[in-house]
């Protein structure tokens, strides 16, 4: 649609593939339970997943499944300072910002963050105004109409795909007309998210209609349930199922990758678009001395 | 009159590009060797019989040679593009693993071309060539007539256990 990629300071060619590293402020996300909660550990990660090679951090304040409930002040005091932190040290990392709400993307934006990742499908509304006021970067998200932090529950769609393109495009839209340039807005399926394991697998297998509307489309993959319960394996043991998923998503031409385990997605990605040949291998010279 | 010598390396060819290049300074040279002759003739080795069975037509001399956008011709007064490579047997992980009769071998088709010695590189061993998997070695002994006047050698290496050169020559 255009021929780069502009997260809010950053400029990306259109077909390069991004890994965007988790970082959780949160002391319950089902992965890490609590691991980076602490400012130092958080902080630690984000110069871990630098190291590795992460384009783009994904910081959180609030953990996605439903629990305590937290104010936007405190998710504010989360992430806010954090954020800024995080920018002075490193001015090239692109900052994502997990969170549904307008006022905290506003203040996340004034202390540096480039993207807006909202999970939540636009449950608030105004987020779209704020990304255009900042010139940041936006993610529209599929959750088919659920209240954030719930879980779905007997969730149906006639044809879930159809759904989630037309949510996902459409929010696209609103966004574009609220002022955020086109180069900035992405559109990801959100599996798990409003969706049971069927409905996350089919949106999978059928991502090549989505990568089709010429939106860049992020996938978050990442050792979620539509990965265990396909597997029957229990969180921590679901690298391999998400690595597998990851592939069929870098061959339908995802091209941001939200991820717990940076170093093994991008050689998962890397290695799929060398097979398809969307790109060269890195360093080939058997047998052609 | 310009006589060119760089290697049939597969690795030079657009099809076989990698993000990081694997023979960088090698493509340097054949680049610029490439673009100092002008229309000229190609000496090549036909495709292996065995690769030509299975249908491979045009010579990596050739595909070289059309990448490059070289404009072939045949009169005999026009410069000359020889693709010729020594042995690939310097090491053992090279292609044809070690042979101790290898770097000898490379070492004075290397001295031929730089002083130069056109003689000398009638007298290549041919069967000792063949049996080291050198390339292209007809090309450089029907150079041993050449009145050269000045010659380069741009690169004398065996970066991956086969000996590349890439020679320039002012007839």
């Amino acid at each position: 649609m255009t021929d780069h990629l502009r997260l809010g300071r950053h400029r990306f060619p259109a077909d390069q593939t991004l890994m965007m590293a988790i970082v959780n402020r949160t002391p319950d996300s089902f992965y890490d339970q609590g691991a980076t909660w602490a400012e130092d550990k958080a902080f630690d990660r984000v110069a871990a997943v630098v190291a590795e090679g992460a384009e783009i951090v994904d910081i959180g304040g609030i953990k996605a499944a439903p629990g305590v409930e937290i104010g936007e002040e405190e998710e504010k005091g989360r992430v806010v300072d954090f954020v800024a932190r995080v920018r002075q040290a490193f001015p090239d990392l692109v900052i994502s910002v997990d969170t549904w709400r307008a006022a905290v993307a506003d203040a996340v934006c004034a202390a540096g963050a480039d993207l807006i990742n909202d999970a939540w499908g636009g449950a608030d509304p105004e987020l779209v105004d704020v990304a255009a006021a900042h010139d940041v970067a936006i993610v529209c998200t599929h959750t088919g109409g659920v209240t954030p932090r719930t879980r779905p529950f007997r969730i149906e769609y006639a044809n879930v795909m159809a759904s989630v393109i037309a949510d996902t495009t459409a929010y696209a839209e609103r966004a574009l007309a609220a002022g955020v340039a086109r180069e900035s807005i992405v559109i990801d399926p959100a599996h798990d998210f409003g969706k049971n394991t069927f409905h996350s697998l089919e949106v999978t297998r059928r991502l090549p209609e989505m990568v089709a509307t010429g939106w860049p489309v992020l996938v978050s993959l990442s050792n979620k349930d539509f990965v265990g319960e396909s597997l029957d394996l229990p969180v921590g043991e679901r690298l391999t199922g998400t690595l597998a998923a990851t592939t069929l998503c870098a061959v339908a031409g995802a091209r941001i990758y939200r991820v717990h385990e940076v170093t093994q997605t991008r050689h998962t990605v890397d290695m799929a678009r060398v097979i398809v040949g969307e790109m060269s291998p890195r360093r080939a010279i058997r047998g052609l001395q | 009159m310009r006589v060119v010598i760089v290697p049939p390396t597969p690795a030079l060819l657009p099809g076989y590009a990698s993000r990081l290049d694997p023979v960088a300074d090698l493509r340097a040279a054949v680049t610029r060797a490439l673009s100092w002759v002008g229309p000229c003739s190609i000496v090549a080795d036909d495709p292996d019989p065995v690769d030509a069975a299975r249908g491979v037509t045009t010579s990596i001399g050739h595909r070289l040679a059309l990448a490059h956008g070289l404009s072939i011709t045949d009169d005999p007064g026009a410069d000359r593009v020889v693709f010729a490579s020594g042995s690939a047997m310097r090491t053992p992980k090279a292609p044809g693993s070690f042979d101790e009769r290898a770097e000898t071998f490379d070492a004075e088709i290397g001295r031929a071309l730089v002083e130069p010695d056109p003689l000398a590189l009638g007298d290549i061993d041919l069967e000792l060539g063949e049996h080291l998997w050198a390339r292209g070695l007809a090309g450089l002994v029907g150079l041993a007539q050449i009145p050269v006047r000045t010659a380069y050698l741009d690169y004398d290496d065996a970066p991956y256990g086969v000996q590349y050169w890439v020679a320039r020559w002012e007839v």
